[in-house]
């Protein structure tokens, strides 16, 4: 037995050794060794660096569920259940995961686990745990740099990509939170471009940077310091905003890195970490790797973008260079795309006008004139009353309002404006003034410099290619609407280009003119001369004439005349060839020389005479039934007035003067005037016509004709017709009852008109008493009485008078003796008188007397004094022996109605009579009264019928007599 | 016709000549009667008695016999006048023209009378 004990004693010494060179192993290595329930996951056996690795006591770690209460609440379910699975198949199994350390942190572990079978059992787990935190940062950084780069390659648009890196950060790589902020250096603003997810902590970051490091966001010392800022734990960084919210949010720690290119800040990526001290050096490293790339992406998408839109701007440019559109399609379209190009709503250009003080919109964009309520046609901006635009002309400077609401020198819109949320303003310099102007509004996102530079370099060049097809319009509406045909003609006379006219000329299609040559459609005599003047303009313009009249044949051969002219186009060896069609000018000519020789004729052998005369008066020309119709000559005529020739009597010219004046002003057709020829006395009617020269009168074509006979029978017909109306005078003042002496008043009233008398009486012979009375006298207003009284003494030759002799003084004063009667009339300035027999069937019945205060009153009037005295007499007559009749009549008729009452007073009282008979007297006596009555009754009725029969034939008598 | 019934006919007598009114009073002295001495009288009493006969002489004073009738015709458009007239040819037919109904010719018999008024009650 003894000698066992050595072995065993060294055997346990060589087992103890064993165990403590294990144990020294076990709790030496950097990871745990661990021994635990397979079903209860509770661990039996750890090693020591279980407290060390996670911070958690041996007696902590032995404590039911612990393993599962540590695990992260990310990994917890997936973890178990996987564990579970493996044990429950007796499998060994390997995994990774996360587990919260006891300060908090997350740790990453691996566990290597073999499961112990005991009795066919799952019995126990024992494994390794090792932290791979560290590899698992790194493959993260790697992970997130890996799908960055292949982001950035496939990258389009800038916006799309910071997204994307914002999510592959975030949903690929186990980030919790991550945002890329640009720089707005000039205003000390970082401004969030990008974020992982549409939370609301972003907004709150404070994305300003000063000078002074305390205040500021770790983006503002990235900025500012162009290095990278570690949050290494936020909860102990010092209480800022964005801290307190990152807590909220359980993010523990932050990186922020700065995106340079070319050493110029453009902006940062912060990431956020829910671990503390998240990011290692590592990591660090490899993240600034990241930001390089993603840095140079931006660059190069920026570049990409730009090349694009430069790109797009030539496409533009060539093609409206290219398109055969009119100068307002083009001006629409380039507007259209210096909106598309700005990413623009609104947008609109115009020019400058030549004193720089007004703005002629070319175009406005439709959206503008389907949302803005300003009147379309306002198209003209005076720039001392405009805005923001305004501003931009006057300081030459693009102006680019990101914020137009907070924007100061804004001067607000008128009525009916589109709202305004941000505008680039783009004025184009010229010879150092602003030609031109655009301005485009409402982009989504803010303009850049980019946007006006890509505006500037359009407008420049749209504004000079608009300018050629502006002037290309002007001269193809020059060219078409010259209303003068043309041609382009090259060396060999072939025709190059023809316009619109030279087919209403050459009555040919155009397509049919241009390929001939010239002269094809010139008049056969005159080609040679054609060709001559080709060959000299070829050898010295000057030795053509410029114009010259050309015959040319149309299609129809009709000749047509024309005025050619002919210019060389500078710098090239063609000609312009215009053609004016004088045809119908030549026609015209043609017909004027025609007309005029048949209006010569018609001149000189006209029946009226026409005179021309100079708006002076004076005759220029006359034709021959004018010298016959005054009886002189030509030579006596022209050069005079009607006046120098003594043809109008001096109390007409005031009237001819004013008719004269009247035809100056175009008043007068024709007028009808007297004028004394060879001492007689003519009537002519003239129609003038006033002839104008270059709108100025300079002559009257005066047609002369002699209506001495017309204007005799219309005196005639006036007299008749001036008798006719004194007789119905006379018979009206009959039939309405007038008395003779009314009667007689108003004949004389009728005949004083048209005598032109001033005193006009009638006496009224009594054959009886062998005297005179007078019966009516009617004077001029402006005469004074006349108190005589009458006798036949007053008449001179009364007996010759009576006997039918008409008694006629011209002048009183030729006279020597005077009559009680002509001294009356000498005192009212009476000079000359008339007195007229009335004579009646041979029987003298009165005179009318006449007299004027003009001598010689009666002389034209002769004829028809006595003619209207002889109706005068037999009406006045009539009208004498009326009133007799009528005066019989009257009495008659008072005799009949004192009849009537007559008998009615006999009747009357008869009736009482026969009633006091009837009721009051005896029978006898009834009888005898009743006979008596009955006998006056019938002597009554006998009277009745004599008065029926008077009543009968007064009104037979009075109605022959009267009617 | 009883007397006692023409003492129920009303009849208005319109003359100027008063003997004459006082004979045609007793000629009708079984009629209802009044009496009136020229036209605007017999209008007068024409509305306040509403007489059915109407005897009117022609030449009145005031107002003749012949406006009378007229003015009575309007108010009452039935009114029946009968004209007495010495001079009937011309002015009797101007009574017809104003409406009267008939005429009585001067002189004239009670019988005549009576007939005439018989005809129109």
């Amino acid at each position: 037995m003894a000698g066992d004990v050595p072995e065993k004693k060294n055997f346990e010494d060589e087992l103890k050794q064993l165990k403590n060179r294990y144990e020294g192993f076990i709790n030496s290595a950097n990871c745990i060794f661990w021994e635990a329930d397979a079903q209860t996951f509770q661990f039996t056996f750890v090693s020591r660096q279980a407290e060390s690795i996670l911070g958690y006591s041996m007696e902590e770690w032995k404590k039911p569920n612990f393993w599962v209460n540590i695990l992260h609440p990310g990994d917890r379910a997936r973890v178990i259940s996987f564990c579970k699975k493996e044990i429950s198949k007796k499998r060994d199994y390997r995994l990774e995961y996360r587990v919260i350390a006891a300060d908090g942190r997350t740790v990453w572990l691996e566990d290597v686990v073999t499961v112990v079978v005991e009795n066919d059992k799952s019995a126990k787990i024992i494994g390794i745990k090792a932290d791979i935190t560290v590899r698992k940062r790194v493959e993260r950084a790697l992970k997130v740099l890996n799908k960055v780069n292949h982001a950035i390659i496939h990258a389009n648009d800038e916006k799309e990509l910071l997204n994307e890196v914002c999510r592959i950060v975030v949903e690929e790589c186990g980030y919790c939170f991550a945002w890329i902020g640009y720089v707005e250096a000039d205003k000390k603003i970082v401004k969030l471009v990008a974020n992982s997810e549409d939370d609301d902590y972003a907004e709150t970051i404070r994305l300003t940077w000063g000078e002074i490091e305390a205040e500021d966001e770790p983006a503002g010392t990235v900025i500012r310091e162009k290095k990278v800022v570690v949050e290494r734990d936020i909860a102990t960084a010092p209480g800022k905003p964005w801290c307190e919210g990152a807590l909220k949010r359980c993010y523990a720690s932050s990186i922020t890195l700065p995106l340079i290119y070319k050493n110029e800040v453009l902006g940062v990526l912060s990431i956020y970490a829910t671990e503390k001290d998240a990011f290692d050096d590592v990591e660090v490293k490899l993240l600034q790797e990241l930001v390089d790339d993603l840095s140079y992406g931006i660059a190069m998408l920026r570049v990409k973008r730009e090349r694009e839109r430069m790109q797009r701007v030539m496409n533009a440019l060539w093609q409206i260079a290219t398109t055969k559109a009119d100068y307002k399609t083009l001006r629409e379209y380039a507007l259209n795309e210096i909106i598309q190009l700005t990413n623009s709503k609104y947008g609109f250009f115009g020019l400058m006008s030549e004193d720089d003080e007004k703005l002629t919109t070319l175009a406005w964009s439709k959206d503008i004139m389907e949302d803005c309520k300003i009147p379309a046609e306002i198209h003209v901006f005076p720039v001392r009353e405009g805005g923001i635009w305004a501003d931009a002309v006057k300081e030459k400077k693009i102006i680019i309002v990101n914020d137009y609401e907070s924007y100061p020198d804004k001067k607000g819109f008128p009525e009916g404006h589109i709202p305004l949320t941000r505008l680039l303003v783009v004025p184009v310099i010229a010879e150092g003034r602003v030609a031109s102007l655009a301005a485009v509004a409402n982009k989504d996102t803010d303009y850049t410099e980019e946007d006006a530079e890509l505006i500037r370099i359009f407008l420049t060049n749209i504004q000079q290619l608009l300018d050629k097809i502006r002037l290309e319009e002007l001269y193809e509406t020059v060219v078409k609407n010259t209303g003068t045909a043309m041609l382009i003609v090259d060396e060999d006379i072939t025709i190059t280009f023809a316009n619109d006219e030279v087919e209403k000329l050459f009555g040919l299609p155009k397509e049919k003119v241009v390929g001939k040559r010239c002269t094809e459609f010139v008049a056969r005599d005159e080609r040679e001369k054609m060709l001559e003047y080709y060959k000299l303009i070829n050898i010295d313009p000057s030795l053509v004439p410029e114009s010259f009249e050309v015959k040319l044949i149309d299609a129809k051969n009709n000749i047509k005349h024309t005025i050619l002219t002919i210019s060389t186009i500078p710098n090239t060896k063609s000609y312009i060839v215009t053609f004016l069609d004088v045809t119908e000018l030549k026609e015209a000519e043609r017909k004027l020389k025609d007309s005029e020789a048949k209006y010569r004729m018609l001149f000189e052998k006209s029946r009226d005479a026409i005179v021309l005369t100079g708006v002076d008066g004076r005759i220029i020309d006359c034709n021959d039934a004018s010298l016959k119709m005054f009886g002189v000559s030509k030579e006596e005529v022209v050069g005079r007035t009607f006046i120098d020739l003594d043809l109008i009597e001096e109390k007409d010219i005031f009237y001819l003067m004013e008719l004269f004046y009247r035809g100056m002003r175009e008043e007068i057709g024709s007028v009808e005037i007297r004028v004394k020829v060879r001492q007689q006395i003519k009537w002519l009617e003239v129609s003038s016509t006033l002839l104008k020269r270059d709108g100025k009168p300079y002559a009257f074509l005066n047609i002369i004709r002699d209506i001495t006979e017309r204007k005799r029978y219309e005196r005639d017909l006036k007299e008749s017709a001036e008798r006719l109306r004194i007789l119905h005078e006379l018979d009206k003042g009959v039939i309405e009852g007038k008395s003779f002496r009314e009667i007689a008043k108003t004949a004389l009233r009728s005949i004083r008109e048209p005598v032109k008398c001033d005193v006009i009486a009638l006496f009224i012979y009594n054959s009886e008493e062998e005297d005179l009375e007078i019966a009516a006298v009617e004077t001029a207003e402006d005469i004074q009485q006349i108190h005589i009284e009458f006798s036949p003494a007053s008449f001179r030759s009364l007996s010759d008078i009576k006997r039918g002799k008409i008694i006629k003084t011209d002048n009183l004063l030729n006279l020597n003796e005077f009559t009680d009667l002509e001294r009356e009339f000498l005192k009212v300035g009476i000079r000359s008188y008339m007195h007229v027999p009335l004579i009646v069937r041979d029987e003298f019945i009165g005179i009318l007397c006449l007299s004027s205060r003009k001598i010689k009153a009666f002389d034209e009037k002769l004829e028809f004094i006595e003619g209207t005295s002889a109706q005068l007499a037999l009406a006045l007559h009539e009208a004498r022996l009326f009133e007799m009749r009528k005066r019989a009549f009257e009495q008659i008729e008072k005799n009949i109605e004192e009849f009537a009452i007559l008998v009615d007073h006999i009747r009357n009282p008869l009736a009482i009579i026969h009633g006091i008979a009837e009721t009051k007297v005896d029978d006898k006596d009834r009888i005898i009264i009743f006979n008596q009555i009955e006998k006056i009754l019938e002597t009554i009725k006998r009277l009745d019928e004599g008065w029926l029969e008077s009543e009968d034939i007064r009104k037979f008598l009075f109605l022959r007599e009267v009617s | 016709m009883a007397l006692k019934d023409r003492k129920n006919v009303k009849i208005l007598i319109v003359d100027d000549d008063v003997i004459l009114l006082d004979l045609l009073k007793q000629m009708l002295y079984d009629f209802n009667l009044r009496m009136a001495t020229n036209g605007m009288e017999a209008v007068e009493k024409f509305k306040s008695f509403e007489p059915d006969i109407v005897l009117m002489d022609i030449v009145m004073p005031v107002i003749d016999g012949i406006e009378a009738t007229k003015e009575i015709l309007r108010i009452n458009k039935e009114a029946k006048v009968i004209a007495i007239t010495a001079y009937e040819r011309q002015r009797g037919m101007e009574m017809i023209r104003a409406g009267a109904v008939g005429i009585l010719e001067k002189p004239f018999r009670k019988k005549d009378l009576i007939e005439l008024i018989n005809n129109y009650i």
